[in-house]
């Protein structure tokens, strides 16, 4: 709350307090006020016995009246109760007058001051409402750039899984492809060795073979090479050779 | 060929000829050669440089006195003490060759299982120098090994007419 709201404010408040206790001080002033001493048929009154007619006015409305009876009857008005509902004219008067200050003070400095305070205070929610509008306007858009940052987010999360998948995929065929052609290279190696060691063996048998049995008919050759042989070879071969 | 073949092979052609008993000392040292070549036995016992060098010595006059000329069993002798006896076959095949090329011949080493004649020899010897185009000298050595038939080399030139190579390529045609 600003500060001159506060005065305002203040000056509402204080204003009666300090209307309503002087008319009560007047009030009591004049209840405390040095009365005249009364003499009602030459018998001394006191003040408290002429009861609320304390002004002159009544006091020599009650001295002056013609006959005892109704000095009787107006002093005993004096001590006749008061309207429970209809105040006394000077409290009215005063009030009045207390009210009408009141009344000024607060057209003067209160309503326009309640007025002011109710314009900034209504200035201040419109500035606020607009705020709170700018505010919620900007959080519709930072909810939107977000939620369209979510979907493209998610866009890209499902098109990495997406590649992600493929390339497994990929990884996979080219895998299973891979060990396939190993298995058969691995296949074709075994073949290989298979038949080239086949192939050795039976080399190795047909050596064995064709060893053996030259060997056997060198034996054969050497047992039946005997000496005419063995001429007819050396001249054979002379003769070969010296017609070449 | 090294240097020091070369030189042991000229120092004992000029030693045979100084002795004037040139063709004999060359045949007996090339069959010498042929020996010690073909037997394991008699090669590493020659070439063991752990056996004493009268054992060794006493091996070659075992196996040539008597039968080869002394200039022959002396050159043999002398190799083997000198230490050469693993290069004995290429001196003394050295040594050949340069008393051929003297008489302006080449050696036509002939393998046979069995000693030829004279006949077969000098036949051999003309139908090699037909062959070849040169003048030979043919320097046999019994070799039972080739079974039957001869083989003659004339520096590079092979011909193999002999039953072993007959088998040989028998059995690599099987």
């Amino acid at each position: 709350m600003r500060l001159h709201h506060k005065i305002a404010a203040g000056v509402l408040i204080a204003v009666p307090m300090l209307l309503v206790p002087a008319t009560a001080a007047f009030a009591a002033e004049s209840t405390t006020a040095k009365a005249p001493e009364l003499t009602i048929n030459g018998k001394p009154v006191a003040v408290h016995e002429i009861g609320e007619c304390k002004t002159a006015a009544k006091i020599l409305e009650i001295i002056d009246a013609p006959t005892k009876e109704e000095q009787t009857k107006k002093l005993e008005d004096c001590y006749s109760a008061a309207s429970p509902i209809l105040p006394k004219m000077s409290e009215i008067f005063w009030g009045g007058i207390a009210w009408l200050i009141v009344m000024v003070g607060v057209v003067k400095f209160a309503i326009p001051a309640l007025k002011k305070t109710m314009a900034a205070r209504s200035e201040k929610i419109k500035s606020d409402l607009e705020s709170a509008e700018a505010a919620k306007n900007s959080a519709n858009a930072e909810l939107a750039d977000y939620r369209a940052k979510l979907a493209d987010a998610q866009s890209e999360a499902n098109r990495i899984i997406d590649e992600g998948r493929q390339s497994a995929d990929g990884v996979r065929t080219e895998l299973i492809a891979k060990a396939e052609a190993d298995a058969a290279e691995i296949r074709s190696r075994a073949n290989d060795e298979v038949r080239i060691a086949s192939d050795r063996a039976m080399a190795d048998l047909h050596q064995t073979v064709a060893t053996l049995s030259v060997d056997l008919a060198g034996k054969i050759v050497e047992q039946n090479l005997d000496v005419a042989t063995q001429q007819q070879l050396i001249d054979s071969y002379i003769n070969s050779v010296g017609s070449n | 060929m090294s240097n020091k073949v070369d030189v042991y092979a000229k120092a004992i052609a000029d030693i045979v000829a100084a002795e004037g008993f040139s063709a004999e000392a060359e045949d007996e040292l090339f069959r010498f050669a042929r020996t010690f070549e073909s037997n394991d036995t008699l090669r590493m016992a020659l070439s063991d440089p752990t056996l004493p060098l009268e054992r060794r010595l006493g091996v070659v006059e075992e196996l040539m006195v008597g039968k080869a000329l002394t200039i022959s069993t002396a050159v043999a002798s002398f190799l083997v003490s000198a230490g050469h006896a693993s290069d004995l076959p290429a001196i003394i095949d050295r040594f050949v060759a340069l008393a051929a090329e003297s008489r302006s011949h080449e050696v036509a080493e002939v393998r046979s299982a069995v000693a030829l004649t004279e006949t077969q020899i000098a036949n051999l010897t003309g139908a090699l120098e037909r062959a070849t185009g040169k003048n030979v000298e043919v320097k046999v050595v019994v070799d039972e090994s080739v079974l039957g038939g001869l083989v003659a080399r004339v520096g590079d030139t092979v011909i193999d007419g002999t039953v072993r190579h007959r088998l040989d390529q028998l059995k690599d045609s099987i």
